[in-house]
């Protein structure tokens, strides 16, 4: 009875359920396949991480690793890998290479035959060698070495070069190596040889400087950070290193930091439109059927019966609409996949998430159990006299503390969040921020609502009074639509505003010469005739910085470094950490201005030289990061020990420094006129030239100055370049999916107002309004509406997007005003244009 | 004879006058020479040591440095002897040209010259570390500083031939300069895991104290 009576009710209403699935499928259609894309980009990006770990996940120390430990980490991969545990070892080392030529300074990477298990080394002859192939190397005493190594030692495949106590021959040349970490440091050109040939080599010895690594492959989509988690538990030693794909890549680890909270948002951009377009739909679905249960209560049917038979359809309806949501997000990603691949930076799969189709479902599901307490719990009010009322539908008695039972539905999307963003944090800060600006358009809308019941319509047309007071009169219809329209704006307007500001970041300012080589150890000597010589060859040095070793001693008077006695230690991992950091020393620089590559981001840089005679103390000027880790504050006094000299400082500014610029960073600028005489060496760089004459270029260098050594950058700074070129890429794309996203829940609250203003276009109508007064009120009313809702989101995106970039990207803000003009008029077009061709439909 | 008397009475007279001044002068001239001498053994004596992290002490405090450590002691035996850091991290023997004559400006008694162990580290070329090394005694000896050496090994992981070369290197300067050598700076330390840094390269607060004692024994002859 009770099945036949849902059923047979869907039948007699099929176009509006119709309408309502579809409704309900475009809002959920576009979360999916906004994280879809989320998930294929993450996935692109984190497998270029993953190359240059050349594992998922490895432990490593500078010294050999001692059985119990590698058995930790063997134990704890087997337990997250299902009993499965696949490793490979590297040593790398820095040795000395003899040739019948000479010697000269190498570094050895030892690898066994598992190794990589992502990224390739490209041969000379044999071509990519790709996961699991480094067998040759591990077959016999033969080696691969880099071809830089090949031209400075004149060497040729199959020549033999001495390591240690062995002999290895020259197979192949490594001509491009994707599983080479993105970092500065590397000093020497690079051989691969077997482990196999550890033993002989007689190079591991007890005093021996080396790194050890354990490389580990776990199942596709572990939690990779648990594991590391799980890791870092069990070594006490903060000797052992635990590194995820993120880590091995230093400051563009920061970058796939925020790339990873960019898309937590997007992706949360998404669920929160679905959620609102649902719930909006809910609501009004509810409201529509008020009349009917209150009809089937007269007649004898009780209310819990009675709603049960609509909870039960709305049930229905999410379901259907989950399923035609997912059908309709598999259809719309290869075409959109089709239409950017083109453009594409990165190879994008969008791939279908368990995690994602489950969500849909519990948007869809969950969100109408819990969007419709309260007004399940108000309908019961419903008195039956209402129903002699004519109307076309009647509202829901809602009582202002029926606002309580709207509490599991906010801790519903607390829970989601930070379950969408994986980021406590990122979830927090969002849902903090949507609840405010929800809590504002709620007051705001009233005021405005209020303010056109009030107003004075003189010199203003019939249509446009008579549209201003039918919305700030009805105000049961007016409110939940404005609320609708504009968190949707506000969402639509978020990612590009958080888009703008990590662009800017990412960008390099044409100003800035990119550095090919960077010169280090140079002696006030030796800088002349460095320079004499490297106008020689045609170049000059794009940056040259003096260097000044110095501690810091104290800040304010309170001692600065961390000391522990004789009968101390330090009580934790991350306390020893800290310790060593600030007890290592500092390099401090000075220089008269900012480079190009620098800004102020508080306070005010020094314009003079210092003056003895001021009384004033020098000024410093510090980089923020190093600033925030530390805690100083503008005005903090500074004491540092320049090698047996005390000097003090002020710190009047704090510095950004743009570090895809690869200018040298130094922590600490101290205003010139104060360090010039104390001992320093000088760091380079030079531009960046064709291979050949960067090689030509070092061996001159490190013939005439034995001690100056030179890191080749240029392949390095192509690499971050190319990696921040897919994440830009990868940004703007998913603000233009979050926007279309957004579209489709903006057109499915249009299509909804729509019918729900059907009945007062018949009944102006029926009143003697023409077809075309009805329409240019009809227009007013939504433009009106559209307009302020959307001019209220955006206005609040500009607040919220300030705050997310605040606490999550470091104040990376940058107002945008070209997306909120857009979205302006594309939202109001939107909504105007639906309704009107609605309307024009039914009246016409 | 009054004038004799006289004469002998006034040439006694300004004998003793004479005495008595000349008496005066040297005492005057004996209290100043005692107050310079005095305030010459108040000031203290200076240890500078010319170094690199190992002597700067990367990741250790100030107070831990195997220097401070050596300046307690100093201070708890008497000895009236100032310890001056000038270690820098990273630096290599390159460094010792203008570096020393940095130093040789505040006179110091006594030179540890405890560096090479990056020009080992980054593969330099053993005849410049030599040479570097040489030229920065010599100047020291100039300017009449005593020095000590403090000798330096490389990892075996550059190989027997570089190694042995390394270790011979200051073993031949020690004996073309005659200062004396400490052989190795680590001596204990090089290879303990619990006397090093998480990085296995620095020491840590006991590796210091174990660096002190072995620099300590060898200062003593010169306190």
């Amino acid at each position: 009875m009770f099945i036949r009576l849902i059923f047979s009710d869907l039948r007699t209403n099929f176009i509006f359920f119709s309408l309502l699935i579809f409704n309900f499928t475009l809002g959920l259609a576009g979360f999916v396949a906004l994280d879809s894309f989320k998930v294929g980009i993450q996935n692109a990006i984190q497998s270029n991480s993953k190359n240059y770990l050349s594992a998922d996940l490895s432990v490593s120390a500078r010294r050999l690793l001692t059985a119990s430990e590698v058995q930790i980490a063997q134990q704890v991969m087997k337990d997250h890998n299902s009993g499965v545990l696949e490793e490979s070892r590297a040593i790398e080392i820095f040795t000395m290479v003899n040739t019948s030529v000479g010697s000269r300074l190498v570094q050895l990477k030892i690898v066994d035959g598992q190794y990589p298990f992502y990224g390739n080394l490209t041969l000379k002859m044999k071509g990519e060698v790709g996961p699991g192939q480094a067998k040759e190397i591990n077959s016999g005493p033969l080696a691969w070495a880099y071809a830089d190594l090949l031209t400075q030692l004149n060497l040729k495949l199959g020549d033999s070069i001495k390591l240690g106590n062995l002999d290895f021959t020259l197979s192949d040349v490594i001509t491009e190596d994707s599983t080479q970490a993105v970092r500065l440091s590397s000093l020497a050109p690079k051989i691969y040889i077997g482990t196999q040939t550890l033993k002989q080599l007689g190079l591991i010895e007890m005093g021996s400087t080396l790194t050890e690594t354990r490389l580990y492959k776990v199942k596709p989509n572990s939690d990779l950070e648990q594991i590391k988690r799980s890791l870092f538990s069990q070594y006490a030693d903060p000797a052992i290193q635990v590194q995820s794909p993120e880590d091995a890549q230093e400051e563009s680890g920061r970058v796939m930091g925020y790339l990873n909270d960019y898309l937590g948002l997007v992706s949360l951009v998404g669920f929160f439109l679905a959620m609102i377009g649902s719930t909006y739909l809910y609501r009004s679905f509810l409201n529509s059927r008020v009349k009917a249960v209150a009809v089937m209560n007269s007649l004898g049917l009780s209310f819990q019966r009675a709603l049960g038979i609509y909870m039960a359809q709305l049930l229905f309806a999410a379901f259907i609409s989950a399923i035609l949501a997912i059908l309709l997000a598999g259809l719309m990603i290869p075409v959109i996949q089709m239409v950017v691949g083109r453009l594409a930076a990165i190879q994008v799969d969008a791939i279908f998430q368990p995690q994602s189709i489950g969500l849909a479902f519990m948007i869809s599901i969950l969100g109408v159990l819990f969007s419709c307490l309260p007004y399940l719990v108000s309908i019961s009010r419903i008195p039956t006299w209402q129903l002699l009322q004519e109307s076309s539908r009647m509202s829901l008695p809602l009582k202002s503390w029926d606002a309580i039972y709207f509490l599991p539905l906010l801790f519903l999307f607390y829970l989601l969040s930070v379950f969408q963003s994986h980021s406590l944090k990122v979830g927090s800060l969002f849902f903090i921020g949507l609840l405010s600006s929800f809590l504002v358009i709620f007051g705001l809308s009233h005021l405005f609502l209020a303010l056109f019941r009030k107003m004075q319509y003189q010199g203003f047309s019939v249509s446009l009074k008579q549209a201003s007071l039918l919305i700030s009169r009805n105000t049961s219809q007016s409110i939940p639509v404005i609320m609708a329209l504009a968190m949707a704006a506000l969402l639509i307007n978020l990612i590009p505003q958080l888009k703008a500001g990590l662009l800017n970041e990412f960008s390099v300012n044409k100003e800035v010469k990119l550095p090919g080589l960077f010169l280090f150890d140079i002696q006030d000597e030796q800088l002349n005739d460095l320079e004499k010589l490297v106008k020689s060859e045609g170049t000059t040095f794009t940056h040259v910085s003096p260097l000044v070793r110095a501690r810091i001693l104290s800040v304010n008077g309170v001692d600065f470094e961390k000391s522990i006695h004789e009968d101390t230690s330090f009580k934790t991992r991350e306390e020893e950490v800290e310790a060593r950091f600030r007890n290592r020393g500092f390099n401090l620089s000075y220089r008269d201005q900012l480079s190009a590559a620098e800004k102020i981001i508080a306070g005010s840089f020094y314009k003079d030289p210092w003056v003895e005679e001021s009384g004033q103390k020098p000024e410093l000027s510090v980089e923020y990061r190093f600033a925030s880790r530390l805690g100083f504050k503008i005005g903090d006094i500074l004491k540092f020990d320049v090698q047996g000299a005390e000097i003090e400082g002020q710190i009047t500014s704090f510095r950004a420094v743009k570090w895809n610029s690869f200018q040298p960073n130094f922590f600490v600028l101290v205003q010139s006129g104060v360090l010039e005489g104390a001992p320093k060496s000088w760091l380079a760089s030079l531009p960046q030239m064709d291979s050949q004459k960067t090689l030509s270029l070092q061996e001159k260098i490190s013939k005439a100055f034995f001690n100056i050594s030179s890191v080749d950058i240029e392949k390095v700074t192509h690499r971050i370049l190319e990696m921040i070129h897919q994440i830009s890429w990868a940004i703007q794309f998913m603000s233009l999916i979050s926007l279309l996203a957004g579209l489709f829940v903006i057109f499915s609250i249009s299509s909804e107002q729509s019918q729900i203003r059907q009945w007062d276009l018949y009944l102006m109508t029926v009143l003697g309004a023409t077809p075309k007064i009805v329409l240019k009120q009809s227009f007013y009313e939504v433009l009106l509406l559209s307009l302020f809702s959307s001019f209220i989101g955006i206005l609040l995106s500009f607040a919220m997007a300030y705050l997310l970039s605040y606490y999550i990207f470091d104040a990376l803000f940058m107002p945008d005003f070209f997306w909120p003009i857009l979205s302006l008029v594309i939202v109001t077009f939107f909504t105007t244009a639906i309704s009107m061709i609605a309307s024009r439909t039914k009246l016409l | 004879m009054n004038n004799i008397f006289f004469k002998f009475a006034s040439d006694q007279s300004n004998t003793f006058s004479r005495s008595v001044l000349n008496f005066i002068c040297l005492f005057l001239l004996s209290f100043a020479a005692f107050s310079a001498s005095a305030k010459e053994s108040n000031q203290p004596k200076k240890l500078v040591l010319l170094g690199d992290s190992l002597t700067e002490g990367f990741g250790v405090s100030k107070n831990s440095t195997y220097g401070a450590l050596i300046q307690e002691k100093l201070k708890k035996n008497h000895k009236n002897w100032t310890v001056i850091n000038s270690g820098v991290s990273g630096s290599t023997s390159a460094s010792l040209a203008s570096r020393m004559k940095w130093i040789l400006k505040s006179k110091p008694d006594l030179i540890l010259l405890a560096i090479g162990a990056n020009d080992a580290l980054r593969g330099l070329k053993l005849e410049s570390t030599k040479k570097n090394i040489l030229e920065a005694i010599k100047s020291a000896q100039g300017e009449s500083a005593k020095v000590l050496l403090a000798g330096m090994l490389a990892p075996p992981n550059y190989g027997k031939t570089y190694t042995q070369e390394f270790e011979r290197l200051y073993r031949d300067i020690a004996q073309q300069t005659k200062v004396k050598l400490i052989p190795f700076l680590l001596e204990g330390v090089a290879g303990q895991k619990e006397l090093n840094i998480a990085d296995g390269i620095h020491p840590n607060e006991k590796g210091h104290q174990v660096i002190a004692e072995t620099v300590y024994k060898a200062i003593e002859e010169y306190l």
